[in-house]
């Protein structure tokens, strides 16, 4: 078997809530989501992020089943925060462009989730997004960011939903899931 | 056929301007540039330029965080002639820097203006000084709709000889 399998590709070709892979083999090591995304936001300023989910036959919506470390730099400046589990009922991740970006411009997104088929470890999630700079200067019109995430749950994961903080995903933006393999 | 394909690696052999690839085919829906780079600059560090389809005009802009030894920067710029990125100079022995640029194509043959994200670094095997240890993390932007067909990659003194760089394309089914 290959090493990279394109498993799902989704080009949304209106505006979407969400983006979601759900049936998922448990036949690959990791999985990696690959995309271009914009929000429908019009304001540049309103930053959105992302918020994923994940879970066996359904997402869990348990905030006990998330913790997440984010760093992220947008305008002059550089934060970081923790989030214990308990707190969100999903993994966050900063920002993504939304419509008020310069015109076509989709943001870079790219997420792991590691060992998503074992049955006995808490599933470790890493991604990074940017939100692109256009022409703008303006703080949070550009920046990128990364976090590092828990689904704390030993299930086998088997669907991952990736919805932006508030509006919707953008016509046009694109997800690719991968399933990963290691060598024999 | 596969997913990830290697559609060529470049060795540098001797001191060379500019890495480019051309005829660069839009079944592709991201590109991918590793490898490993060192500028001839007898400096400690040197910059590496970025620009598609040939395009020497201001139609870039990007914003970076640079990490130094222990201390961070931010830099931002507006539409500019190119994206930049740093990697050793040849005063720090054979040691090379880190290189991974992330491009996306024309995803369903979109117009799609294009977001570049890239990640270098280098640490020097001796020393804590400044410019001996760095990572930087550059969000690019160019306002070009169409299809990438050609990539350059450029320093103004030459890569050293034994940079290399490998050009990957990425499908989606």
């Amino acid at each position: 078997m290959a090493v990279w399998n394109a498993l799902s590709n989704s080009y949304l070709s209106g505006n979407a809530n969400y983006q979601e892979f759900s049936s998922i083999s448990g036949d690959y090591q990791h999985l990696c989501i690959k995309g271009l995304v914009r929000n429908t936001q019009a304001t540049i300023g309103n930053t959105r992020y992302y918020q994923v989910q994940l879970g066996n036959s359904s997402v869990s919506s348990s905030a006990g089943d998330y913790s997440y470390s984010i760093f992220f730099e947008g305008g002059g400046s550089v934060a970081a925060s923790a989030t214990a589990s308990g707190s969100n009922a999903h993994i966050q991740a900063y920002y993504m462009p939304n419509d008020g970006a310069p015109a076509n411009l989709y943001g870079y997104f790219e997420m792991w989730v590691f060992d998503y088929s074992s049955t006995s470890k808490k599933k470790q999630v890493g991604i990074s997004c940017a939100v692109n700079p256009g022409t703008s200067t303006t703080s949070y019109d550009r920046g990128e960011g990364f976090s590092s995430g828990n689904y704390l749950s030993t299930s086998a994961v088997d669907v991952i939903r990736i919805n932006p903080s508030s509006d919707q995903f953008k016509a046009g933006s694109e997800f690719t899931l991968y399933g990963v393999n290691g060598a024999d | 056929m596969a997913v990830c394909e290697a559609l060529k690696t470049t060795t540098i052999e001797e001191d060379t301007v500019t890495v480019s690839w051309t005829g660069i085919s839009n079944t592709y829906q991201w590109l991918e540039i590793i490898g490993y780079a060192k500028g001839a600059t007898v400096n400690t560090i040197a910059t590496m330029y970025l620009q598609l389809n040939g395009d020497t005009a201001s139609n870039y802009s990007y914003k970076n965080i640079e990490t130094f030894n222990a201390s961070w920067s931010i830099g931002q710029w507006g539409l500019t002639t190119k994206l930049s990125y740093y990697m050793p100079g040849k005063l720090w022995g054979q040691q090379s820097g880190a290189v991974h640029i992330y491009i996306p194509q024309n995803p369903a043959s979109q117009s799609h203006a294009k977001s570049i994200h890239a990640r270098t670094g280098y640490v020097r095997a001796s020393g804590s000084g400044t410019y001996e240890n760095y990572a930087m993390f550059t969000n690019g932007y160019w306002s070009g709709t169409g299809d990438i067909t050609q990539i350059d990659l450029k320093c103004d003194n030459g890569f050293v000889a034994g940079t290399q760089f490998t050009l990957i394309g990425w499908k989606d089914s």
